[in-house]
Formats: C-alpha cells, sequence, structure tokens
C-alpha cells in the first residue's frame, strides 16, 4: 500500500526488472556476421560480383653464402580486378620487422631477473642489435623512373603517378638486399642454421621479397602491420624465379624447376626418373654419402635453378649442400604427385624413414577431405625447431640425438608437424583466408584435418605406431581442451581476436578451433553431414579468399543443421562447457495419491475425498509399503479400467506399461550450449543410451528435465559417457555421484603399498 | 605456422587443499621430453636412460629439481613440499608432492618455475581448489608466482 502522507514517506521500493534484448544462445547471427551482398553471398559462396587481385612476380635471387645475404631484384605486374580506381598500392616488407630501430621489438614486455647467466645478460643488455631488414636500393615504374614511395615499418606505399583504373594492369621493379639472420639463436620462420661440425649452412629461405598486400571489399588494403604473432594475407598470382647459389648447393623451392638438364648430373635425372614412377617408397636423389662428400666442397663456382610456378601466393626455397634429397610419387585423382623431402644427415635415421611417408599420406587424405592437391609437388624440408609452411614447400623440426637415437615425441612430433605444414598447402596456401586478421580460419582448420590424417597414418601404418592402437594425436578429442577451457577467464579470449592480442595462441587459433570441429563432426552433425558441408566449403574458396563468415554460413547451407549457437559459443565467446546430472527423482505407479498432492490438497483446505480419481505418481522415498515393486495395472485400477475401455485385449497386451519412471534434472552450470548425452545402466547389466540434441536447452538455458521410463530399475546414470562434449567437471556427471579417487590418491595408495 | 616448436610449453598443475585431511595435494603434469631436456640442462642427468625414475638415487636429484622451483607461502610462511614421486605416460611426467599438517590460512603465494630455465615461452597452469572454491591462473617468465586471498 503506498502512503500519500507527507513528503517524508518514501513509497515502497518498485523490484520490476528492467527489460533486456535478445540474449536467447539459439538467436541467429545476423548481428555478428556481416551482411551478405553481391562479393559474398548468404549461402557462403563467392557472389556474382565476387573479385580477387593478382600479382604476377618476375624475380633475380642470390645468395651470398660467405655474408649470409640475399640480394634481389624483382619486377612485380598487379591487375586491378577491383570495380575500384586505385591512388596507391601496399607492399609488406616482412624483414623489416628486424629493422634495428622496428617498433616490433619494444611491443613485448621487458623486465628485469634478480640473476643472469653470463650468456643471458649478454644477450638481454650487451649484444649488438641484428642488422636486419630490406635495404631498398630503388623502386621504379615500368619505364625506369623512380617511383614515388613511402615505408611505414614493414607497409611501403607506393604512389602511383597516374590512378590504376578497374581492369587495369601496373608494373613496377624494385632492388634489395638483407642480411639473412640465424634461425636457430635469433628469432624467425625463415634463416640460417650453422652447423658448427662442418662449418655449413642450411638455408630455409622466406620472406625475402618485398611482396604485395591484399586488397579487397572486406578490409580495403589488408595493410595491419606484421608485428611477428599475425600471419600473411596474400594475393595469387604467377612467379618466374631464378635463384643463384653455390654450384655444390642442392635447391628445392616453390614451383616448377625449368632447368633441370642444367642443374642434375646424369645420376640426379636417372634417379629423379626413377622416382617418377614409384609409388611405395622414397628414392633417394641424393644420398646421405654424398651429402657428407659435398659438405667439404665449399665450391666457388654458382649455379642458377630457375622456377616457374602459377596460381600461388607466396614463394620460398631451402638451399644446402649438406642436403639429403628423396622423392616419391603420389596417385591424387588420376594425376600424379611428387612427395619430397630435403634433411642434412642430423635429420636420419629419422628423415629417410618417415618424412616423405607422412607428406605422401598427407596429400591424400587431404585430398579427400576438400579437394584434389592441384599443384604438382609437395616438399618437406628439415629445419631445427621450425614449423612453418609456404606454397608447395614447408620446413619442419624433428631432429634424433647425435648418436642416431629418437624418443617417441620426437618422432611422433615430427611426423605431427609434417602432416601440418604441408597440410597447409590446402589452407591457407589454396584455401588463401587472410591470416593477418583470422589466424584460426587456416591454424584451427588444418590443424582438424591434421588430427583425421594423423589418425589415418596409424590405420595406414601400424608399424610405425606400434606399440600404441592409435597415433599419440595432442589436439583434435574434446577432453583434450578441457585444461585449457577451465583457465581463469583473464587469460581466455575468444577465438574471433586478432592473433597479435590473444595470451595463448596455441591452444586459442588451433586447439580450440580444431577441436570444435571435430566434435561438430563426431557428436552435433555427424560425419556424412559435415564431410559434404567441408567439402563444399573447401572447394567453393579453392583459389579464392574466403572470410570467417563464408566458412560458417556454407557449413549451415549445405547441411541443413543450425549452427548459429555452436559458433558463437565457441568462437566468439570464452564460454566452456559444464553440464551435470542435479537430481534424479524416482517415481512408480501408486494406487493412492502422492505425498505431493496431498500437502497440496491440505494447503488449499480441500478434502481429500474430494480429489478426483487419477493415475498417481509417488516418489520412491515415500514408498512406504513396496508397491513400486507391484504391477502398474494392479495400483492403479483406474489407469487398468480406461485401458479395458479403450483398447482391446490383444492391444493391451502388446503395450509396454512402464514400472519405474525416472525424471532427470539436468544443469548447466557452464555458459556454452551442447547436446545431453546420457547412458544409463539397468540392474542387470544392459545398458542403453539416449541423445537429446543441443536444442533442449532454447527455452531454459540453466535447467532441462527428461523423463526415461522403464520395467527394469535403472541403477547408474552417466552424462556425455564418452568425453565428447568437452565438459571441464566431469564429477557432476553421474548419478549416483561417483566418489573416485583422485589421481593424487591413486599414486600415493600405490608407492605406500 | 605450426608454430610455437614443438606442441605448446605447457605444463598443469592442480593444487588441491584438503580440508577434511589437513594436507595440499600437488599434481603437475609435464611433457616428458620437456622435462627430460629440462633436467639434463640443471642437473646433466639424462632420464631417458633411466628405467625406475623412482629409484632412491634418481628421486633425490627430481626432488632437488623441483624443490629449487617450487615454492608455496601461506599467509606469508614458506613451506616445505615433500616429494612423494613422479608417473609416466607416453607423453607426460606427472608429479606428485604434499604437504601434511595445513595450518588454517588466507593468504597464499605461489610460485612455479618449472621449465622456465629452458623454455622462454613456457607457460605454468595452476589450479587451485579449496572445498568448491576453484581458481585457476597462468605463470610465466615475467610473472613467475601469484598471491591469492582464499
Amino acid at each position: 500500500m503506498i502512503s500519500h502522507y507527507g513528503f517524508s514517506q518514501q513509497p515502497p521500493q518498485e523490484l520490476k526488472e528492467k527489460g533486456h534484448i535478445n540474449t536467447n544462445k539459439f538467436r541467429q547471427m545476423y548481428q555478428e556476421f556481416s551482411s551478405p551482398n553481391m562479393f559474398r553471398t548468404a549461402a557462403g559462396a563467392p557472389g556474382p560480383a565476387y573479385y580477387q587481385q593478382q600479382a604476377d612476380y618476375k624475380m633475380n635471387i642470390e645468395l651470398d653464402d660467405r655474408n649470409k645475404r640475399i640480394y634481389g631484384s624483382e619486377t612485380i605486374t598487379y591487375t586491378n580486378n577491383s570495380p575500384d580506381h586505385l591512388e596507391y598500392l601496399w607492399v609488406q616488407l616482412d624483414q623489416n620487422i628486424r629493422k634495428k630501430d622496428s617498433p616490433s621489438l619494444m611491443i613485448n614486455e621487458f623486465s628485469t631477473r634478480p640473476a643472469y647467466r653470463p650468456s643471458g645478460f649478454v644477450k638481454d643488455f650487451l649484444d649488438k642489435p641484428f642488422d636486419g631488414g630490406f635495404n631498398i636500393e630503388y623502386v621504379r615504374d615500368q619505364d625506369g623512373k623512380p617511383l614515388s614511395h613511402i615505408i611505414n615499418q614493414t607497409m611501403m606505399r607506393i604512389d602511383l603517378p597516374n590512378v590504376l583504373k578497374s581492369g587495369e594492369k601496373v608494373s613496377f621493379s624494385i632492388k634489395w638486399w638483407y642480411n639473412i639472420q640465424d634461425h636457430v639463436n635469433q628469432d624467425g620462420r625463415s634463416g640460417y642454421e650453422t652447423f658448427k661440425s662442418d662449418g655449413n649452412r642450411s638455408y630455409i629461405i622466406a620472406q625475402f621479397f618485398p611482396r604485395m598486400a591484399v586488397y579487397n571489399e572486406v578490409e580495403g588494403w589488408q595493410n595491419y602491420q606484421f608485428w611477428g604473432d599475425g600471419e600473411f594475407a596474400l594475393p595469387f598470382g604467377n612467379y618466374e624465379v631464378k635463384i643463384t647459389v653455390p654450384a655444390d648447393h642442392i635447391l628445392d623451392a616453390t614451383g616448377e624447376l625449368q632447368n633441370r638438364k642444367d642443374i642434375f648430373s646424369k645420376e640426379m635425372l636417372k634417379r629423379f626418373n626413377e622416382a617418377k614412377k614409384t609409388y611405395d617408397k622414397p628414392v633417394l636423389i641424393v644420398t646421405q654419402s654424398e651429402a657428407e662428400e659435398a659438405e667439404k666442397g665449399f665450391s666457388n663456382n654458382k649455379k642458377t635453378w630457375h622456377f616457374k610456378a602459377k596460381n600461388v601466393r607466396d614463394f620460398a626455397f631451402a638451399t644446402s649442400r649438406k642436403f639429403i634429397w628423396d622423392m616419391m610419387t603420389v596417385k591424387i585423382g588420376d594425376r600424379d604427385v611428387m612427395a619430397v623431402s630435403m634433411y642434412p644427415k642430423e635429420g636420419n635415421p629419422l628423415w629417410e624413414d618417415y618424412s616423405t611417408i607422412a607428406v605422401a599420406e598427407t596429400l591424400k587424405t587431404y585430398s579427400d577431405y576438400t579437394f584434389d592437391y592441384p599443384y604438382h609437388k609437395a616438399i618437406s624440408v628439415h629445419a631445427k625447431q621450425i614449423g612453418m609452411e609456404y606454397p608447395m614447400i614447408c620446413f619442419n623440426f624433428g631432429r634424433p640425438n647425435i648418436d642416431g637415437s629418437y624418443s617417441d615425441d620426437v618422432k611422433f612430433g615430427m611426423i605431427g608437424v609434417i602432416i601440418h605444414e604441408i597440410g597447409h598447402n590446402f589452407f591457407p596456401m589454396i584455401v588463401n583466408n587472410d591470416e593477418r586478421q583470422w589466424a584460426w580460419m587456416d591454424e584451427g582448420i588444418n590443424t582438424f584435418v591434421q588430427y583425421i590424417t594423423e589418425q589415418k597414418l596409424g590405420q595406414d601404418y601400424p608399424d610405425i605406431i606400434y606399440p600404441l592402437e592409435n597415433f599419440p594425436s595432442d589436439r583434435g578429442p574434446a577432453k583434450m581442451i578441457t585444461d585449457y577451457m577451465s583457465v581463469d577467464q583473464n587469460y581466455l579470449a575468444p577465438i574471433m581476436s586478432n592473433p597479435e592480442n590473444v595470451y595463448s595462441l596455441g591452444p586459442n587459433a588451433y586447439g580450440k578451433p580444431a577441436t570444435a570441429l571435430n566434435i561438430l563432426r563426431e557428436t552435433i552433425m555427424g560425419k556424412e553431414l559435415f564431410d559434404h558441408a567441408f567439402k563444399t566449403y573447401s572447394k567453393r574458396w579453392m583459389f579464392k579468399h574466403p572470410t570467417p563468415e563464408d566458412f560458417f554460413r556454407t557449413m549451415e547451407d549445405a547441411s541443413a543443421v543450425d549452427l548459429d549457437w555452436f559458433w558463437r559459443g565457441w568462437f566468439y565467446t570464452t564460454d566452456y562447457v559444464d553440464i551435470g546430472i542435479k537430481e534424479v527423482n524416482q517415481f512408480y505407479i501408486s494406487p493412492k495419491p502422492s505425498k505431493v498432492i496431498e500437502e497440496m490438497m491440505e494447503k488449499r483446505g480441500i478434502p481429500m475425498d474430494r480429489m478426483p480419481s487419477l493415475v498417481y505418481l509417488e516418489d520412491f522415498n515415500n514408498d512406504t509399503e513396496n508397491f513400486k515393486e507391484g504391477s502398474p495395472l494392479e495400483n492403479s485400477k483406474l489407469l487398468n479400467n480406461y485401458l479395458k475401455e479403450n483398447f482391446s485385449k490383444e492391444e493391451i497386451d502388446n503395450l509396454e506399461i512402464p514400472k519405474f519412471f525416472y525424471e532427470i534434472v539436468f544443469n548447466k552450470p557452464g555458459g556454452l550450449v551442447m547436446p545431453i548425452i546420457i547412458e544409463y545402466e539397468y540392474e542387470d547389466g544392459t545398458k542403453n543410451r539416449i541423445k537429446y540434441p543441443a536444442q533442449v536447452w532454447r527455452k531454459n538455458d540453466n535447467e532441462v528435465r527428461q523423463v526415461i521410463t522403464s520395467n527394469k530399475k535403472i541403477i547408474n546414470i552417466s552424462l556425455d559417457p564418452d568425453l565428447e562434449t568437452a565438459d571441464i567437471d566431469t564429477s557432476n556427471n553421474s548419478w549416483p555421484k561417483k566418489q573416485e579417487d583422485s589421481e593424487f590418491d591413486t599414486f600415493k595408495s600405490k608407492i605406500k603399498g | 605456422m605450426a608454430f610455437i616448436p614443438h606442441k605448446y610449453y605447457v605444463s598443469t598443475s592442480l593444487y588441491e587443499f584438503k580440508e577434511d585431511r589437513g594436507s595440499l595435494q600437488i599434481t603437475i603434469k609435464i611433457f616428458k621430453d620437456d622435462f627430460i631436456n629440462a633436467f639434463k640442462k640443471n642437473k646433466g642427468i639424462n632420464l631417458q636412460m633411466r628405467d625406475d625414475l623412482n629409484s632412491k638415487e634418481i628421486k633425490f636429484k627430481i626432488n632437488s629439481y623441483l624443490l629449487s622451483h617450487l615454492s608455496i607461502f601461506l599467509d606469508n610462511k614458506k613451506h616445505e613440499l615433500f616429494y612423494l614421486g613422479l608417473k609416466k605416460d607416453t607423453e607426460l611426467i606427472t608429479c606428485f608432492l604434499e604437504i601434511e599438517n595445513l595450518p588454517e590460512f588466507k593468504k597464499i603465494k605461489l610460485e612455479n618455475t618449472i621449465l622456465f630455465d629452458l623454455f622462454e615461452n613456457q607457460k605454468n597452469i595452476i589450479h587451485l581448489k579449496k572445498g568448491n572454491k576453484k581458481r585457476s591462473f597462468i605463470l610465466s617468465k615475467d610473472t613467475p608466482n601469484s598471491v591469492l586471498e582464499f
């Protein structure tokens, strides 16, 4: 009652809640997604106005082995396929991340420590900064006249004297050199390694030339700086590259070798032709003893290797006189593709045993799930502590001990990284997403197919994984991501975050999205629907540039499985899965009204004899006369009569009238919505499973009730018995609650006993 | 990229306070190869070559390695950790440590620098469980310890 006496009396507090926007977890992602348009359709496919630019390169490159330097000159021909007129172009200068005055050296934290090892002290405070970065000698137009340009860290803007109109091409040339860095002792995805034992270097060279940035209708120019963690956005084009290295070097690169007859000895040509028709094991083009001999050479002569590559987004190469070289042919569809490995003796025996096999298995498996690998070869190059991908060539770690021994970890780590990097040919080299903005689109998707390939390799080559039964993948299965997802929220970022700003990039961009896709495949969509949608996406965006929406839309569009709730939860939030069995209420058919009804009638002051005749369910706990063991039709005369009046005797005999009713109350302490998968066990030991779809949570995000009826007593109910949902806390997954010994207690009792 | 060479440099530790027993149980999971390499660097012993990692001699050395990288302060008082032993799996090594006769406390300071001497990017994920309260955080070379009030 509101009092109106004077001003000193306050009206009672209004407890009316405020209104809210649509927060239902199943709402469609109209607000999060970009609007579909003529460039990218609502179905997730390229639209009628879709365009992409093209950048062709003609390059002459020389490696100065003595000074660890690259000299280069190039002519870039850029085709403007956009409807827009361009006044300037942006060119990426990745090596500038290593310029002495580079701000990228200053964006990470630096603190003091109370004590240092002398080498650490020198590294932190006394070392001369490395003289890295591109030294640009000239930027000239197609007539050889200087072109106006300005360098902003790792991005160079070229100011075109004439606007580049839609549909037109422009060419310009750049000459440069830079110092290659030691990738073992410094940082980087490329560089050299010096082998003290023989004084030779092996080079893995990438990001070695000024290259075009991407221009599109999503970002305009993708000219976000290269700070180190965010990777690359690159247009497709055709490359012609001539690389001059010491004459005794073995080299391989992106593209088809044009002058093999000038480079290869007669013996190498013979072996190469042998490899072209060998499908079951690698053929050595350069053997270990030949490589060991070459290590002593230090030739002062030079050789030029000439390559041409069509429709690639980048170019890389590896060269050393230490390289052993093997090749094997793989049948992909109706074409022959070459699987190649290059490695110094330090990689053996691991590399000669497994590298090319892993390359071949990767090409075959990825082709099964996406499209036939369209290039003519894929190379795996041995490099210490590196895992990095380029079109047709990648650099991979995996080095045994000096005596040739190696642990399982080294072996499986090597096979895993080779699969991963070769797999990158598909994502992002061919399905070419903007890695600078979305690391997960290639890393997460690739890690998912890597997991499938690792498992396939284990099945196809049981000897390689013996005595294990399955390849020991460390990413993919749902239960392997729960540690990461249960970390303190301060250290978590959604998958849909720029990679530069993410705390733990590994699990965030690799593990979590890969696991999400695995869960989609195995638990939400099923393999048939998933595989078809995934292949549709891959084929739609082959040799094109997809955005996250294109992937999200295609997976739904091609399967009729609504996934908005899944994408939002897994990709746009840091929510985790925690579903539990809150309580289980057990009922039987009772001859008299239940205690609950009695109490309710009493509250309302209605005598029990006014209660209409109904079929009553009573809780097990209130069964004082053991009615639950009786037959339902004997307990409920009403039900018995009703059936007799409405069904024939035959029909009644065929009815399954349940004896027991289990009402399960599920709760969801975690934010993510997932299907409810339960396995229940009867008294007689038999088991059964039910899977409620995720939509069961659509009206109540906190609690859901379900009923199981049966004629046998249920003694045990387990939630997510196969650990498919990435539930971070399984202590609330059982009824009755399991009192399991912790890992700690199990160990302690073992050593004490 | 596949990365940050070799998986991700992470260890996971569970510090569970068993109030009914008055003890703190610590379970630390580290990638087996990382542990072997760190140990080799620190003590000069290659654990890969040893079969029984719980033998007296090895246990003593592992104990000294772990204790030099772990410390716990309860209400500003340092407490002794007791190393029980370790379990070896395909990929992981699980170390078990314990503090018995735990007093009541309000503030805990934890330091865990395992593998920091080997890897710049090592992250040690710590889960603390006391009753039904759970806190988790990540320790790294830049933040090797954490202070919490329960």
